[in-house]
């Protein structure tokens, strides 16, 4: 389903990704853990046709995806609805005047029938528990509410590809169980972003590890990366601090 | 101390260009300017330009209407205004890229703290506005002209409150570290 070659990204002249190689299929479930500014939300975004790479090549379905195909409103229509993103600031996503509103507005631009939008969002609605919030406006929701809002505004279209950059981050640990369910019965390609380990397993059964150099450092099975603890002593995901067990203080490396 | 008379020399270079009356000065003082950091003002070309069009052409333009109307156009005027503040944005670009703005305001505690906090405001405006034209683009499926007004609206209404959360939170913050208490 993706297929991303060769590809380094820079900004400013800095580099954020460095020879990034990786294929993803469909119904796969990926988690991309590394530390803060390794590059995991560009790379994100390069797979949600937002921005696109310096050098190197990012494919969806086979087709190469690049400025020039966007250029294409019938390619932009495809594209858009069959891959979505949550960013991490759910602020940024909610433009509607309702939350009705939000969660309608991919099929209102896929000119869906009213009757089947009316059934979709109040589906989404009742399984993310927003059906009180139906008339009020975005904006005067809570983080974690407006977080669950964008996530189902984006499930609404019902796309294929679903990228989520730190999903848990706003979310209180009910509403953190509830999304990990939510997104445990999607039966479609996910490609979830975080840098909590503790909480990488519940999202994926691969992880693709970013280093701190924006490089891959690891592709592979979950369990494996969690076991290594060199490879995640390099990736910085695991740290030294002290602590006491009763009487015994003493310094080891912490997952959490 | 290096970078407050950098600081000083700026604003002795900025009151000397807005008293003296010379095509020829400015032009000059342009090209050293220029030719003594070619990469930077080929890397800022844009910027200053957008800069400089902002301010001169409503000012150019008022001008131009106002003498119109009196029938005495001085065009040798409208150059000189124009070069002067071309020559003071290409300045200012340049004593800002090549100067420590935080070391170079440390004399004054008001001035420093003011800076720091309008630059962090500022750069936190640039990110959230970069993610909302994402998000707004990542959403969009079919291009419609209403999708801009939708734009708008949202990033006039996120910023409003998000300034005002931004200042409350940022009161309270300076509060707790012991600011405005007086």
């Amino acid at each position: 389903m993706v297929e991303i070659k060769n590809l380094s990204f820079g900004y400013n002249g800095k580099t954020i990704l460095r020879n990034i190689n990786l294929k993803i299929s469909e119904r796969e479930r990926v988690v991309l853990l590394g530390v803060n500014g390794c590059g995991k939300s560009t790379l994100l975004k390069i797979m949600n046709g937002l921005i696109f790479a310096e050098s190197g090549e990012f494919f969806f379905r086979g087709l190469l995806i690049n400025s020039d195909y966007f250029k294409n409103p019938e390619n932009r229509r495809s594209f858009r609805s069959s891959v979505v993103m949550l960013f991490q600031s759910p602020d940024v996503m909610l433009f509607n005047p309702t939350v009705y509103d939000e969660v309608a507005f991919g099929m209102r631009q896929m000119k869906k029938d009213e009757k089947e939008i009316k059934e979709r969002v109040e589906e989404l609605l009742n399984t993310f528990g927003l059906t009180k919030y139906r008339e009020s406006p975005p904006f005067e929701l809570s983080g974690g509410e407006k977080q669950k809002l964008a996530l189902a505004a984006i499930l609404a279209i019902r796309p294929n590809l679903v990228l989520l950059d730190e999903p848990m981050a706003n979310l209180d640990p009910k509403s953190q169980g509830e999304v990990i369910d939510l997104l445990y019965e999607l039966d479609i390609t996910t490609v979830i972003s975080t840098h909590n380990l503790s909480m990488a397993p519940e999202l994926g059964e691969r992880t693709i590890l970013l280093s701190e150099s924006h490089e891959i450092l690891y592709d592979g099975e979950i369990n494996s990366l969690l076991n290594n603890e060199e490879l995640l002593i390099k990736a910085n995901l695991v740290h030294r601090h002290r602590h006491r067990h009763k009487e015994i203080d003493h310094t080891h490396y912490h997952k959490h | 101390m290096k970078e407050r008379i950098k600081l000083l020399l700026y604003l002795s270079a900025v009151l000397l260009l807005t008293i003296i009356h010379s095509e020829i000065f400015y032009l000059a003082l342009l090209l050293i300017l220029i030719i003594s950091d070619l990469s930077f003002f080929r890397r800022s070309f844009k910027r200053i330009l957008f800069s400089f069009i902002v301010f001169n052409v409503v000012i150019s333009l008022s001008y131009l209407l106002f003498t119109f109307f009196r029938s005495d156009i001085d065009t040798g005027y409208i150059l000189l205004i124009n070069l002067r503040v071309l020559t003071i944005t290409c300045l200012t670009f340049f004593f800002a890229s090549h100067t420590n703005l935080p070391l170079a305001l440390s004399f004054s505690e008001t001035f420093s703290y003011l800076f720091t906090l309008s630059y962090s405001q500022i750069q936190n405006y640039i990110r959230t506005y970069s993610d909302l034209k994402e998000a707004h683009a990542s959403r969009i499926i079919v291009r419609e002209k209403t999708h801009i007004k939708i734009l708008i609206e949202r990033v006039i209404n996120l910023f409003f409150t998000k300034s005002l959360y931004n200042a409350k939170e940022t009161s309270l913050a300076m509060r707790s570290r012991g600011f405005l208490d007086g």
